[in-house]
C-alpha cells in the first residue's frame, strides 16, 4: 500500500458566513500526480494555500507526510515546493538573486543548484535579468524553479500552465511527468484545462462549492468516462438479446428508463440501428457520448 | 536563522532602494549642517559640531517620516508582493521570519537614522570645528548615542507593528508619518500642561522620552518606557503576523 503524503479530515475553512471548504476529505498518495478539479471559488486554491501554510484550517485535520501539529507541519513544508495562485518575487532582484533568497530560506547548502535549476526551466540566460523585466509566462518558469529548488518530495501547483505558451505548456508537462517517473515526486496539479491535465495526473479530486465530491484513479475515471452508444428502446431485454445474438457484444450496461449503453461497435451505430428495427424494435434514441474529463465534471456538478 | 538573517541582508543591501534612503539620509545630514551653520550665524553664535549633533539626533519628525517610509519599503512590500509567503513554504516558521526581518530591519532604519546626524556633525565640524572634548563630554556623547539608537529600536518597534496591521505599503507610511507628527505635536502642546494627569501620560509617551534623550529627565525612566513600549509593540506584531492570512 502507497504511503500517504498528504491527508485530510473534515477540513473546513470558514470566512465569516461563507464555507469556502466544508468537510472535506481528501487523500493523495505518494508518487501520484493529483489532478485537483474545480471551477472558480469552488476551493481549490483555499486548499492549496492551507497546504502551503498561508492559511489555517477553521475546523478539521490535515497531515503532511504523516505530522499534523502546527511547528511539525511547518517542518515537513521543506519537503513541498509550491506555486500558490501566481509566483510571488521580489521585482528588484534578478531571477538567480530570488533563486539565492529561496536557497537561503531552504537551508540548502549548494550553490549550484541555482544554476542547474535556471537550466531545468529554461531561463538559464535570463539569470541576471530583474524580474520586473520578465513576461508572465517567464515568472511562470521561474515559479516552477522555485518550487524545484529543493527537490520537494511534494510538488503543488495552482494553476501552473496560466500564462504559459503551447510549448512552454507541453515542456511543463514533460517535466511533471519526468520529475514524478524519475524522482518519484509527487504532484497536486489545480487547472482549469481539463484536457490538458487528463494528459497527465494519476488520479482526481472534483471538489464543488467547497465540497469533494469524488476522488478516484485514472483507471476508475477511464472507465466513467468509457465511449458508448446510448439506445433507448422500447423492449430492452429483447434488445439487448438481440445485440448478444445478432451482435455478439455483452459489452453494455442497462441504465433505468428503458437506455441501454453500449460500449461495443462505437463506429457502427447505423448497423446497431438496423439490427434493432429489423427485429421489430422500436428506436427512440441513439447518439454517441463521448466520455472526457470535461463531460464527466460537468455531469458530476449538474450542468449540461 | 544565520541563513534567513542572511536573505534578509541581500533584500535589504541588493537593490537600489536602500541605497536611495543612504543618499537621501546624506543629502538630509548634509542640509542640516548647512543650517546649523546658518542658524548659529545668524544668532551670532557659532554652533559647533556637538552643539549640531545634539540638536539634530533627536529629531522625531525627521526619524519618524523616514522610519514611516522605510517600513514602508522593507516591510510592506514584502506584504504586496506576497514574498512572506516563499518563506514560509520554504519551511521557515513565522517566528523566524518575524525575527529575521524585525533584527535586519532594525539595524537598516539605525543606520540611516543615525547617518543624518553624523553627516551633519562632520560638515559643521569641517567649518567651525567640533567644540572642545573632555572625558565628560565624550561620555555624554557615548550616552545620548547609546540612548538614541534605543529610541530608533523603540521606533522602529512601532512600525513593525503597524506595519502587521496596515500591510499596504502607501497606507503604511502615510499612517505612521501622520501618527508621528501628530504625536509630536500633541507633546509639543501638551508637555507643559499644569494638569498632573495629563502631564504624566505625555511623560510616559516614547516619543517625549525620545525627544529628551540628549538631557533625559531620567536614564531609568527612559530605558524602562523605550522597552516596555518596544516589548509591548514586537508582541502584539509577532502575534498579529502569526494569525495573518498571507495571500
Amino acid at each position: 500500500m502507497n504511503e500517504t503524503v498528504f491527508k485530510t479530515q473534515n477540513l473546513t475553512k470558514k470566512y465569516r458566513d461563507t464555507r469556502a471548504l466544508d468537510h472535506v476529505n481528501m487523500e493523495i498518495t505518494a508518487g501520484s500526480i493529483y489532478g485537483f478539479v474545480g471551477e472558480n471559488g469552488a476551493g481549490k486554491t483555499t486548499m492549496i494555500r492551507i497546504i502551503a501554510g498561508f492559511a489555517t484550517q477553521t475546523e478539521g485535520t490535515l497531515s503532511l507526510f504523516g505530522s499534523e501539529t502546527p511547528a511539525q507541519l511547518t517542518r515537513q513544508r521543506r519537503q513541498l515546493g509550491a506555486i500558490v495562485e501566481t509566483p510571488a518575487f521580489h521585482p528588484d532582484l534578478s531571477a538567480a538573486q530570488n533563486l539565492e533568497i529561496a536557497r537561503l530560506q531552504q537551508g540548502l547548502p549548494d550553490k549550484k543548484r541555482i544554476g542547474e535549476t535556471l537550466d531545468i526551466v529554461g531561463l538559464a540566460d535570463a539569470g541576471k535579468k530583474k524580474l520586473r523585466h520578465f513576461s508572465l509566462g517567464m515568472k511562470q518558469r521561474l515559479g516552477l524553479g522555485m518550487a524545484l529548488l529543493s527537490e520537494p518530495a511534494f510538488l503543488v501547483l495552482d494553476e501552473p500552465v496560466n500564462g504559459l505558451d503551447p510549448v512552454g505548456i507541453v515542456e511543463l508537462r514533460e517535466l511533471l511527468k519526468r520529475l514524478n517517473r524519475e524522482r518519484g515526486t509527487t504532484i497536486l496539479i489545480s487547472s482549469h484545462i481539463l484536457g490538458e491535465l487528463y494528459q497527465l495526473a494519476t488520479c482526481y479530486g472534483f471538489i464543488h462549492k467547497g465540497q469533494m465530491l469524488e476522488q478516484l484513479t485514472l483507471e476508475q475515471l477511464d472507465k466513467k468516462c468509457r465511449q458508448y452508444l446510448s439506445i433507448r428502446v422500447d423492449d430492452v431485454n429483447r434488445a439487448t438479446t438481440i445485440l448478444e445474438t445478432k451482435l455478439n457484444t455483452y459489452d453494455y450496461e442497462i441504465l433505468p428508463d428503458k437506455q441501454i449503453r453500449l460500449y461495443d461497435h462505437l463506429g457502427q451505430s447505423n448497423l446497431v440501428a438496423a439490427t434493432l428495427i429489423d427485429h421489430g424494435l422500436s428506436l427512440s434514441e441513439l447518439s454517441t457520448n463521448s466520455g472526457t474529463l470535461e463531460n464527466y465534471y460537468l455531469k458530476l456538478i449538474g450542468g449540461n | 536563522m544565520g541563513k534567513l538573517l542572511k536573505s534578509e541582508a541581500i533584500k535589504l543591501l541588493t537593490p537600489w532602494g536602500y541605497k536611495i534612503f543612504l543618499l537621501c539620509s546624506l543629502g538630509i545630514g548634509l542640509l542640516l549642517g548647512v543650517t546649523g551653520v546658518a542658524l548659529g550665524g545668524l544668532s551670532g553664535t557659532p554652533m559647533t559640531g556637538y552643539d549640531v549633533l545634539m540638536e539634530f539626533i533627536t529629531e522625531p519628525q525627521i526619524v519618524g517620516v523616514m522610519a514611516g517610509i522605510f517600513t514602508s519599503f522593507f516591510i510592506g512590500n514584502e506584504f504586496s508582493h506576497r514574498t512572506f509567503g516563499n518563506a514560509i513554504i520554504n519551511g521557515c516558521s513565522r517566528t523566524q521570519i518575524f525575527l529575521a526581518k524585525v533584527i535586519v530591519f532594525m539595524l537598516g532604519l539605525s543606520v540611516i537614522l543615525i547617518l543624518l546626524p553624523l553627516v551633519a556633525t562632520i560638515y559643521v565640524t569641517a567649518i567651525q570645528g567640533f567644540g572642545p572634548i573632555n572625558t565628560d563630554i565624550l561620555l555624554h556623547i557615548l550616552r545620548t548615542i547609546v540612548l538614541t539608537l534605543l529610541g530608533y529600536v523603540t521606533f522602529g518597534s512601532l512600525c513593525v507593528l503597524f506595519a502587521m496591521l496596515i500591510k499596504k505599503p502607501g497606507a503604511i507610511s502615510g499612517i505612521l508619518i501622520a501618527i508621528f507628527l501628530c504625536l509630536t505635536m500633541f507633546i509639543q502642546l501638551m508637555g507643559a500642561s499644569e494638569n498632573i494627569i495629563i502631564g504624566q501620560i505625555v511623560r510616559s509617551l516614547f516619543v517625549y522620552q525620545f525627544m529628551l534623550s540628549t538631557h533625559p529627565e531620567s536614564v531609568l525612566t527612559y530605558v524602562v518606557v523605550c522597552v516596555v513600549t518596544s516589548i509591548i509593540c514586537l508582541t502584539a506584531g509577532l502575534y498579529t503576523f502569526k494569525n495573518t492570512e498571507l495571500k
